[in-house]
């Protein structure tokens, strides 16, 4: 039998002791004013894997990433974050469960007049108390050194005292993870994080998000619109069509057919 | 030089347009609108009795403004120039202190008036309803019921103007959160922050700039408003020209309102360079 302090680590990030899935999706549905955007999805993450998410505008992939971190409430179905059940949690449970997620968004979600390092720092807010955090310069001496820690891991620790603002979109994304590094979080959701990059930017983002997952042992979900990075960086591959997940798969497995398949509904019909 | 010769082909009318589509009703409502606009006007002009002989005779005429009251100002007299300064810069500190106020309100208020952050929708329409109630009384009438309850003096001035502005300032820094980039907040909330947290870390840094202009480009409107109040009791360069007046002083209160003008123009062209350097 566990004791409470080794149930308590299980649900922290340690890796040892993690659970089977860092994020399980089952049957969730979700509606916009009559029409069903998310039929039933199922989606399972694994610690230590990536999961690339491929589907035409539209076919709800960032509504199912909001749903996942209940940015979204959604209509049914069942959300498990680190073996706990979102939906019934409120409140100030809800925040501690969530810190487990980290989201990183096609439009780079920093803070542009703060610098790389306060924005990486603020990753840590959900576990500081106010009067530790109502300012950047009130910031424990320990977030700061894992904030700079988390540059170094991704290559960012030069640009510390930069403003977000002056960062370059490749720059600007690889501080975002950063922040979502510094957070601790065992799962990273990323809604399009390449798509304003240029390749090799973009690739540089891709290796980093991989590299996350498999030396890690995050979680990474993420959303991308170019199959082949998908099909190179990615453990799993799953494709998503008008709210339904229609393949999910290894790589080698994925056909390109199976794969244009996904877009071509907007040509047809 | 040699010019290119212009080719043959380029002074041909373009393709004919296919003709545009005209709906019925569309002539026959502006119409309308322009009927109703004409009778609109008709009836304000005669309302307030409006006559041509009163336009000309005001402005031109033995009483009117240029000859009554623009001819026996000049020259101003020089001699009110030092209780005009000291009596304006009461006027600008009750500017200053009524915006200070207003804006510490307003964003006090922000993380509910904001459509975005307000925890519920109700909490947001009580907000803003309150916001709407403070703009539309006029800040003159606001100040006549603080000289009932506080009576004749500056700080009633603050008061009124600081409640009206409120209604104003809380609104145009509420429209100001409703329009940012969300995401940088979302990635705190999903990072576990709570609300204050993201308010100080992501709301506030997101819009600081965009509200130090908006309260830079409301100072003169304030000044100007502070002046119109002090005539009725709340001090300062609007109080000494209402004096003047009347005793009939119109040297002095050119002097006065030299000085009031070049206050509005210093404090417009300040919070323009301010505001450029943001
Ligand atoms: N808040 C909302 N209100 C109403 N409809 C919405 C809302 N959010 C999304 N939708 C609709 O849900 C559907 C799925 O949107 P979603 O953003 O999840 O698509 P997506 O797969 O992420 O597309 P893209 O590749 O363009 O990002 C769309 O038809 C969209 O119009
Ligand atoms: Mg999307």
């Amino acid at each position: 039998m566990l004791g409470p302090a080794q149930q308590d680590e299980s649900i922290k990030w340690s890796g040892a002791v993690a659970p089977d899935h860092s994020l399980s999706i089952r049957g969730v549905r979700k509606s916009f004013a009559g029409t069903e955007v998310l039929k039933g999805v199922d989606l399972e993450l694994a610690p230590g894997e990536i999961v690339a998410v491929l589907g035409a505008n539209g076919c709800g992939k960032s509504t199912l990433l909001r749903c996942a971190i209940r940015l979204l409430e959604p209509d049914a179905g069942e959300i498990r974050l680190c073996g706990r059940d979102l939906a019934s949690l409120r409140g100030k449970e809800l925040r501690e469960a969530r810190r487990e997620a980290a989201v990183v968004f096609q439009q780079i979600a920093l803070v542009r007049r703060r610098s790389a390092l306060q924005n990486v720092c603020c990753g840590a807010l959900g576990e500081l108390p106010l009067r530790r955090s109502y300012a950047s310069n009130a910031f424990p001496h320990e977030v700061r050194e894992r904030a700079a820690l988390a540059l170094q891991r991704v290559g960012m620790l030069d640009k510390a005292w930069q403003p977000a603002s002056t960062l370059s979109g490749g720059q600007a994304q690889r501080v975002a993870i950063a922040r979502a590094y510094c957070q601790r979080a065992s799962v990273i959701l990323a809604d399009e994080p390449v798509s304003a990059l240029d390749p090799r930017a973009a690739e540089d983002v891709m290796e980093l998000l991989a590299d996350l997952a498999h030396r890690d042992r995050l979680g990474v979900l993420v959303v991308l619109h170019q199959p082949e990075l998908a099909l190179r960086y990615a453990d799993r591959v799953v494709g998503m069509l008008l709210g339904e997940v229609v393949f999910d798969a290894k790589p080698p497995e994925v056909s390109p057919q199976r794969v244009a398949e996904l877009y071509q509904h907007l040509h047809g019909a | 030089m040699a010019s290119a010769p212009i080719p043959a082909g380029a002074l041909q009318p373009g393709p004919p347009l296919p003709a545009r589509p005209v709906r019925s009703a569309e002539r026959w409502i502006k119409l309308l609108a322009a009927a109703v606009l004409l009778a609109l006007l008709v009836f304000a002009w005669l309302d307030v009795g409006g006559s041509l002989s009163n336009l000309i005779n005001g402005l031109f005429g033995s009483k009117g403004i240029f000859r009554s009251i623009v001819g026996p100002s000049l020259p101003p007299n020089t001699g009110a120039i030092g209780e005009g300064l000291r009596a304006s810069v009461t006027t600008f500190c009750v500017a200053v202190l009524s915006i200070a106020f207003g804006v510490i309100a307003s964003v006090l208020m922000l993380p509910l008036a904001a459509r975005n952050l307000a925890p519920s929708r109700s909490a947001y329409e009580l907000v803003r309803g309150i916001q709407a109630v403070l703009r539309a009384i006029p800040e003159l009438i606001m100040m006549l019921l603080f000289l009932i309850t506080v009576g004749i003096n500056p700080f009633s001035a603050v008061l009124a103007l600081t409640l009206h502005g409120i209604g104003v300032k809380g609104k145009l820094f509420a429209e100001a959160v409703e329009e940012m980039d969300m995401t940088p907040v979302e990635a705190l909330r999903v990072a576990g922050a709570g609300r204050l947290q993201v308010f100080l870390h992501a709301v506030l840094p997101g819009v600081q700039n965009t509200l130090i202009s908006l309260t830079l480009y409301r100072l003169d409107a304030n000044f100007r408003s502070a002046v119109t109040l002090g005539a009725v009791g709340g001090g300062g360069i609007g109080f000494l020209i209402d004096n003047q007046l009347n005793d009939f002083q119109f040297k002095v209160v050119a002097t006065y309102l030299v000085i009031m003008v070049v206050w509005v123009l210093a404090i417009e062209r300040i919070s323009t360079l301010l505001r450029a350097r943001l």
